[in-house]
């Protein structure tokens, strides 16, 4: 079970309340964002990109103590 | 060959390793194209004018609103109603009357922005909406041509070169976006506010990543993606992989890509706009009456008979005769319009009705059906 810390960006910093977060007992990285669909339903209504440790993922991948994941939506204005 | 004059004027840049005499001569042979002329589009330009490069494209359909004035920093108040296009060229000419110029001022789209993009050296994306952003990034992939990517979104901002070979890698926006979003999952195109400086902080990067870009520098920021907040000034990194999503989605031919939907998200809001095309018919209908809100300054004409001037500086709700059963409103763009007729529907005796996209859609109607 790790601790991990979460950055949102864009429109996912107003649906969670903060730019940062730290979640415990995390084992994957599917399962970070399943805890947080479940704390923030309003994520599920966006797309957004995922990376750990500043490298973006696909599938699933098991987190370590102090792993850093930041959710990353398109952004549009100009 | 830099003539003795250009050499002093480029001095301090020249005198850089990382630039020099050859770098300076780079820039100057270098043609670059800003789709956007707008927030990031503006100090694009400007730097990217005083750092020499000779020739420039400049793509943007839309006119200089009132509203642009605090971001959009080429453009003055007597610029209001003109296009965005001319007076920047005319406000680049000012800063080198040796460039070339060359201007696009209607909208770009999957069946023209091949032919737009191909003489140039590098595309700058300056745009502000994800249609325009898809297809510009699926132009470039297709014409292998480098892509500086800039966007913003309140205080915050992204920037990145795409199609650029880096440590064997190239990518671009459908690897960290495979599908364009569809309307539940962008924020509203009406306007979430944003700071200039948001735009100039990030279209200052976008310039450097062009200029490092056209110098030949290794250090050009290819494959990762750059967010800065100007609030706190925290930045984030993130490296971009090869998204095996991004090739089901991107049209790899010029076939599919001409015949590829980029559709439009500054979907009508229907309770409080209409479309042009809904009123067909209906322009000398004694039961609608126009109202054009925009400042008596603005141009172009509304192409309308039967139009009442109220600019929104005077206009008063109570002013607006109720007898009508719908009135439509109608400003340059649609924005203002649509605040107004937001703002005032529910009080209002007579149906208020937003015109989308305002006199800019309603003059391109007008001229595509020769009415």
């Amino acid at each position: 079970m790790a601790t991990v810390k979460v950055l949102f960006f864009g429109k996912l910093t107003d649906i969670a309340g903060n730019e940062q977060l730290t979640i415990e007992g995390i084992d994957y990285s599917n399962q970070l964002i399943e805890n947080l669909e479940f704390k923030f339903p309003k994520i599920k209504n966006n797309i957004y990109s995922i990376a750990v440790n500043n490298k973006m993922i696909f599938n699933s991948i098991k987190l370590e103590n102090g792993d850093v994941i930041a959710l990353m939506p398109p952004f549009s204005g100009g | 060959m830099l003539t003795e004059n250009q050499k002093q004027q480029y001095h301090r840049q020249i005198l850089l390793p990382e630039i020099g005499i050859d770098g300076q001569q780079k820039l100057l042979n270098a043609s670059v194209l800003i789709i956007g002329l707008g927030g990031l589009g503006c100090p694009v330009a400007q730097y990217l004018v005083a750092a020499g490069i000779g020739k420039f494209g400049l793509a943007d359909f839309d006119v200089i609103d009132f509203t642009n004035l605090h971001r959009q920093i080429f453009y003055k108040n007597d610029d209001v109603g003109k296009q965005k296009v001319a007076v920047a060229k005319t406000r680049m000419l000012q800063m080198n009357p040796n460039l070339i110029i060359e201007t696009f001022s209607e909208k770009l789209d999957n069946q023209n922005i091949l032919q737009v993009i191909e003489p140039y050296d590098i595309v700058l994306d300056c745009t502000d909406n994800f249609s325009t952003r898809y297809c510009v990034n699926d132009a470039c992939f297709l014409m292998n041509k480098p892509l500086v990517f800039g966007a913003v979104s309140q205080f915050v901002g992204q920037v990145t070169v795409f199609n650029v070979e880096k440590d064997g890698k190239k990518t671009n926006y459908r690897d960290l976006f495979p599908k364009q979003p569809s309307e539940s999952e962008v924020e509203n195109c009406s306007e979430l506010g944003v700071l200039g400086l948001t735009c100039s902080v990030i279209g200052s990067f976008q310039a450097l990543e062009a200029i490092k870009y056209i110098v030949g520098s290794d250090n050009i920021f290819a494959n990762k993606i750059l967010t800065y907040n100007v609030l706190n000034h925290r930045s984030y990194c993130m490296d971009i992989q090869k998204n095996p999503d991004a090739a089901l989605n991107q049209p790899n031919n010029q076939k599919d890509f001409l015949q590829h939907t980029y559709q439009s998200h500054c979907n009508l809001n229907e309770k409080y706009e209409i479309k042009i095309e809904q009123l067909i018919n209906q322009f000398d209908s004694e039961k609608i009456q126009w109202i054009d809100i925009r400042e008596l300054t603005e141009i172009p004409a509304n192409p309308l008979q039967n139009i009442k001037k109220m600019p929104l500086s005077s206009l008063k709700i109570e002013d607006i005769n109720p007898t009508f059963e719908q009135t439509i409103i109608i400003c340059q763009s649609g924005k203002r319009s649509f605040n107004f007729v937001k703002t005032h529907q529910s009080s209002s005796k007579t149906k208020l009705i937003s015109l989308f996209g305002g006199i800019n859609l309603l003059q391109s109607y007008f001229d595509a059906n020769k009415r």
